[in-house]
């Protein structure tokens, strides 16, 4: 069969099965654009700013259309550049625009095309957004409905991408606004904090929580230690915002940034990732000899978490109840600087989390995540606020030496720093359980099935004689799909790792966004970081003797498990 | 405001196999009942049939005969359509609005009693003037007559 061609602005374009000719365009250098279209969610064809012209001088949407061969369209002719600023104009109209002190400013599509196509005046007054109020009920999100443009990415991608409907089109005409149902605010629906839904908008409409002033009372502080540890994640995000390749990771960068930044002490989330490995195989090891229900589900993701409580608190006693890496590493850190460990005591620590999302904001100011009457965590940064923190203090990443993280608790295996990736932490698990460091077996871990960024994974791990049914999800919309077909009995499993967001950490709602393949690199990036470490077992981890002896000290259950509410119900 | 019944809510689910793709139906069903959509009826039909509350109260706000606010025993309403207009209407809705204590912002009268509402054609402009109330269509109305109908339902309340 003769390679299917089509004809755009003149160039012809060749293509496969991509799904519209926006994509077609895409692939072939030429960008057409788009508010309403997300390569991972439904075609909606509402924003009209895709519009093309066709050999009939007919425009019509790029995103709805169909690739066809010999099909012939124009992307910048006359009509198409006359109706896209007439589209712009329009949709300024309905958006409160305060460029300078948004949120969103310089990240804002509206702003890029009405820069790029030169919508210099306004045409239409700006008069029909929306005056509800802003909803700030999440500790996680943000809503504007001023900004909002009525594109629906978010709605799409919170009921299709994660089954969770919190927000959808309400009203209608003039009045109709993306809101949750009643009048509600975001906490008081499904809502887990992903931060997905900011990811997609387009505007400032949906941000991030960020903290960014706070972190700068602290810093500026002389009676102040500031903390810090840095999700695995982090080290592949954030080299996208100073211009560097994504495929990278960028940690040692990383740690001289945050000294420069003013960081006191530097930690790396990797080394309590390791110990997360450790706590979680044995009590699923105990949990399978104890013949205790399974499948034991992951309990790192506090996105996963609250979907369980709202959506499967049927399911929590299943949960293991491991803190995630970030409380442990919060908790270790107050016993660093605790009984004898330091001069000081931790009554000056101030103790900060950098990590790829935002539901650990929510996390952070969990009632559970008190030990000793003190917060673990003080305060949680996304890698986007970190980003926007060096950039303000004019450090240039890219340009920066390497440097190592703080002992005692900078050390880490490879199987700390893949749980960035969805597969990570099971993989992590199954390394520990066979105990086997040789290249042949990592190897064969490797190629089980465990990596990859499918949305549900399953495969078999033998053990001795254990035979272990495995399952990985991502996104909340794969997850329940895995639950159901537990719960009806189709399929059996002994372990399930969740991670809410696409891809696990790397797509957190934290993270810069990016396209699918930006984050296929950063998946590449996790392997190599894994790949650079000697160590890959996370009991070969060196720091392990010195956490349990010296800093846990008989107390590691009391200080690194949660115990949420739902975990013990009758 | 009433308690809603679960148990009416439940009949109305089955009798449409709580099928998704007929919420327009299940909610005429329930606003027949209660003269309008209860939220807690909302969040329980969402449940049942699978879709997200938002989305739901997304569908019931997109049309203009689903009413989510609580309604009086009767509901009026005064057509203001072009026929019914120029044969003086607006006397009769200004009667109406006295006597039952409503105003263009306050539709609902303190009683519970009555709730106005302004339509912009009946499709019985031979009948003009004409007041409907809830099933019932008046017609030839003056401001007169309009009084006497007030009187008249409260008595029958």
């Amino acid at each position: 069969m003769s390679e299917k061609k089509m004809i755009i602005d003149g160039i012809e374009c060749p293509f496969t099965d991509e799904r519209n000719v926006l994509e077609v365009a895409k692939n072939n250098g030429i960008d057409i654009p788009s508010l309403c279209y997300c390569e991972n969610l439904s075609i909606y064809g509402g924003c009209r700013l895709c519009l093309v012209e066709n050999e009939k001088g007919v425009l019509d949407a790029a995103c709805s259309m169909q690739p066809r061969n010999g099909l012939v369209v124009k992307t910048h002719s006359e009509k198409v550049l006359k109706s896209r600023h007439t589209t712009l104009q329009l949709l300024m109209s309905s958006h409160r625009a305060e460029c300078l002190t948004c949120e969103q400013s310089g990240h804002c599509k509206l702003q890029e095309y009405a820069h790029r196509y030169n919508v210099v005046e306004p045409r239409f007054a700006e008069n029909t957004y929306s005056h509800e109020r802003l909803d700030v009920s999440s500790p996680c999100i943000t809503r504007d409905p001023s900004k909002c443009i009525l594109c629906g990415l978010c709605v799409r991608m919170c009921s299709e991408v994660q089954n969770i409907g919190a927000i959808d089109f309400t009203k209608r005409g003039k009045k109709a606004i993306v809101a949750p149902g009643f009048g509600k605010m975001l906490i008081e629906t499904g809502c887990v904090g992903c931060g997905q839904c900011a990811a997609v908008c387009p505007t400032g409409a949906l941000t991030i929580n960020r903290q960014i002033p706070e972190m700068w009372r602290m810093l500026n502080d002389p009676n102040k230690r500031v903390v810090v540890q840095f999700a695995p994640s982090v080290r592949v995000g954030l080299a996208e915002e100073f211009g560097m390749p994504a495929n990278e990771p960028v940690t040692g960068k990383l740690v001289t940034a945050l000294r420069r930044l003013g960081v006191d002490v530097v930690y790396d989330t990797n080394l309590s990732a390791d110990l997360t490995i450790m706590e979680e195989s044995a009590e699923f090891l105990e949990k399978v000899k104890s013949g205790a229900k399974l499948p034991m589900f992951t309990s790192c993701c506090p996105g996963w978490i609250q979907h369980v409580e709202k959506a499967h608190p049927e399911l929590m006693p299943q949960v293991s109840t491991c803190g995630s890496p970030m409380e442990m590493l919060g908790a270790l850190i107050r016993q660093q600087f605790n009984n004898g460990n330091d001069s000081k005591g931790d009554d000056d620590v101030y103790s900060v989390a950098i990590m790829p999302c935002t539901a650990k904001k929510f996390e952070a100011q969990r009632p559970e995540l008190v030990k000793d009457g003190k917060r673990l965590i003080d305060l949680v940064l996304t890698t986007d606020e970190l980003a926007r923190l060096l950039k303000a203090a004019g450090i240039d990443l890219k340009n920066l030496p390497d440097s190592e993280p703080d002992s005692p608790l900078g050390d880490y295996t490879g199987a700390g720093v893949i749980f960035g990736v969805t597969g990570g932490v099971t993989e992590a698990v199954i390394r520990r359980v066979l105990d086997d460091a040789s290249p042949e077996a990592l190897k064969t871990i490797a190629e089980c099935g465990v990596r990859g960024l499918e949305g549900i994974k399953a495969f078999t791990v033998t053990a001795g004689d254990l035979s272990l049914k495995i399952a990985v999800a991502n996104g909340l919309g794969n997850a329940d799909k895995l639950i159901e077909k537990v719960q009806s009995g189709e399929e059996y499993f002994d372990f399930i790792e969740v991670m809410a967001c696409p891809n696990g950490c790397i797509g957190g709602g934290g993270q810069p966004p990016a396209s699918n393949a930006r984050k296929r690199e950063r998946m590449e990036a996790i392997f190599k970081a894994d790949d650079a470490c000697e160590l890959k077992l996370p009991q070969q981890n060196p720091a392990l003797g010195y956490v349990y002896d010296e800093l846990l000290k008989g107390r590691a259950h009391e200080l690194l498990h949660i115990h949420y509410p739902l975990h013990h119900q009758h | 405001m009433e308690n809603v019944d679960l148990r009416f809510i439940d009949s109305v689910l089955d009798k449409y196999g709580s099928d998704k793709a007929k919420v327009i139906a299940i909610m005429q069903d329930v606003q027949e009942k209660y003269r309008y959509l209860p939220q807690e009826a909302l969040e329980y039909i969402a449940k049942k049939v699978g879709m997200s509350e938002s989305k739901l109260y997304g569908v019931a706000t997109f049309y203009g005969n689903f009413s989510l606010d609580a309604k009086g025993k009767y509901v009026m309403k005064v057509c203001r359509g072009t026929a019914c207009h120029v044969r003086k209407s607006s006397n009769v809705l200004q009667a109406i609005y006295d006597a039952t204590g409503t105003s263009e912002h306050k539709p609902n009268s303190d009683d519970g009693l009555f709730t106005l509402e302004i339509v912009s054609c009946l499709g019985a402009c031979g009948l003009s003037p004409v007041v409907m109330v809830n099933d019932t269509v008046h017609a030839a109305m003056t401001p007169e007559k309009a009084r006497a109908l007030v009187e008249q339902l409260r008595g029958e309340a």
